[in-house]
């Protein structure tokens, strides 16, 4: 009795024990998911099959087949609940971004909960309509009037996108700064620095450049609306900004290229 | 014969008492050393020999056994080098890594347009 009550305890803290260092564990490994968002940028709002044009396309088919009420709904249905994930998807990349400045995600804070405010009212309007021609209204609302994937997307990305040139441009400025204190301790030292000095002004002018491409970008791509779309102001404003992102892209890649050529002359 | 042994006795008990005094003070001595330096301790004690042999004369030689380093020769001790500071170099690995995100932003972008679909 006693040494079974024993064996009892003792296995009771080693369950607890093993509970305690698999909790631990869990714990461990939730934090680093957790940190993922944060560190790496989160596509999934845009790749990921479930919230794709091709998810409805099985009731825009049958709908088409067979127009009734409750074929339409479904469709409606569908069309909203797809939207409204992603924008729960670029909801949470906002708010675990680090690059974005404190008015561009308020501004950004404000567009995503205006749209999907807007399209839960729309849903609910979806599930009450009882003719066709109700429901075609709503089905076009949905695309013209929130515009979430040729707009609202494209707005948070383009504009986390500004917002990581400038954090990366003043990276650059701290090392810019390091690298010339590096390339004058080599020449105290009696070494010499070759072009140093060279590329790391030809450094500092890609960075320049970078900050200059996307100037202002991100303002006029917030100031976009689902109605600019629909007469098609908004497109040469959006193409323009993708433009300069993939222009301030590519002069970062220089100013990285020119950094490392400085620690090649002064190492050497 | 009485008489011898009392005298011997007065002579052992005198050459005892010499001892002991004599032992009494090559202490004294020592600890007269120590006290002229007690942060130094023993290796101040070892160090100087004036100290370690001139029993109670060590006390009078503070200077002697407190400044131990600078009786020493130059040569003795070797001199420190002083190492040039190093220069932080920028983490590029970092600043590579922010621009990897401009990539995922501008193919987030690209495909963007195509999941808008169309009520026709």
């Amino acid at each position: 009795m006693n040494r079974s009550m024993f064996n009892h305890r003792t296995g009771l803290r080693l369950t607890a024990l093993a509970t305690a260092i698999v909790l631990a564990g869990t714990v461990g490994v939730g934090s680093a998911l957790a940190a993922r968002p944060a560190a790496t940028p989160d596509t999934a709002a845009t790749t990921d099959a479930r919230h794709g044009v091709g998810r409805c396309a099985p009731l825009w088919l049958t709908a088409r087949a067979e127009p009734t009420v409750e074929n339409w709904e479904a469709v409606g249905l569908c069309e909203i609940d797809r939207r409204l994930e992603t924008l729960s998807v670029l909801q949470a990349r906002v708010d675990a971004s680090a690059v974005l400045t404190d008015v561009h995600e308020r501004a950004l804070d404000e567009i995503l909960s205006s749209t999907q405010s807007g399209l839960r009212a729309l849903r609910a309007e979806i599930e009450a309509d009882t003719t066709l021609a109700e429901l075609r209204e709503d089905i076009t609302s949905i695309f013209e009037d929130y515009r979430v994937y040729a707009l609202v997307v494209r707005q948070v990305w383009l504009v986390v996108g500004d917002d990581t040139v400038d954090v990366t441009a003043d990276g650059f400025d701290t090392a810019a700064d390091r690298l010339e204190a590096a390339i004058d301790a080599a020449e105290a030292a009696g070494k010499d620095i070759g072009d140093a000095r060279a590329h790391l002004a030809a450094m500092i002018r890609h960075v320049e450049a970078a900050r200059d491409e996307v100037d202002g970008d991100a303002e006029a791509v917030l100031a976009l609306t689902p109605a600019d779309w629909n007469d098609e102001s908004a497109q040469p404003i959006l193409r323009e900004a993708r433009q300069s992102l993939a222009d301030a892209r590519g002069h970062l890649r220089a100013a990285i290229a020119e950094a490392r050529q400085v620690l090649a002359e002064i190492k050497e | 014969m009485t008489f011898t042994q009392a005298g011997l006795r007065v002579v052992a008990a005198t050459i005892l008492v010499g001892i002991v005094l004599a032992g009494c003070g090559g202490r004294l001595g020592a600890r007269g050393a120590d006290a002229a330096d007690s942060g130094a301790g023993p290796v101040a004690a070892t160090a100087s020999p004036s100290g370690a042999t001139d029993g109670g004369h060590g006390s009078a030689e503070p200077s002697a056994s407190a400044e131990p380093s600078a009786s020493a020769p130059p040569a003795s001790t070797p001199k420190p080098t002083p190492k040039p500071t190093p220069v932080p170099t920028p983490d590029l690995d970092a600043l590579d890594q922010l621009i990897n995100q401009l990539d995922a932003a501008l193919a987030a972008d690209a495909t963007a347009t195509t999941d808008e679909g169309s009520p026709q």
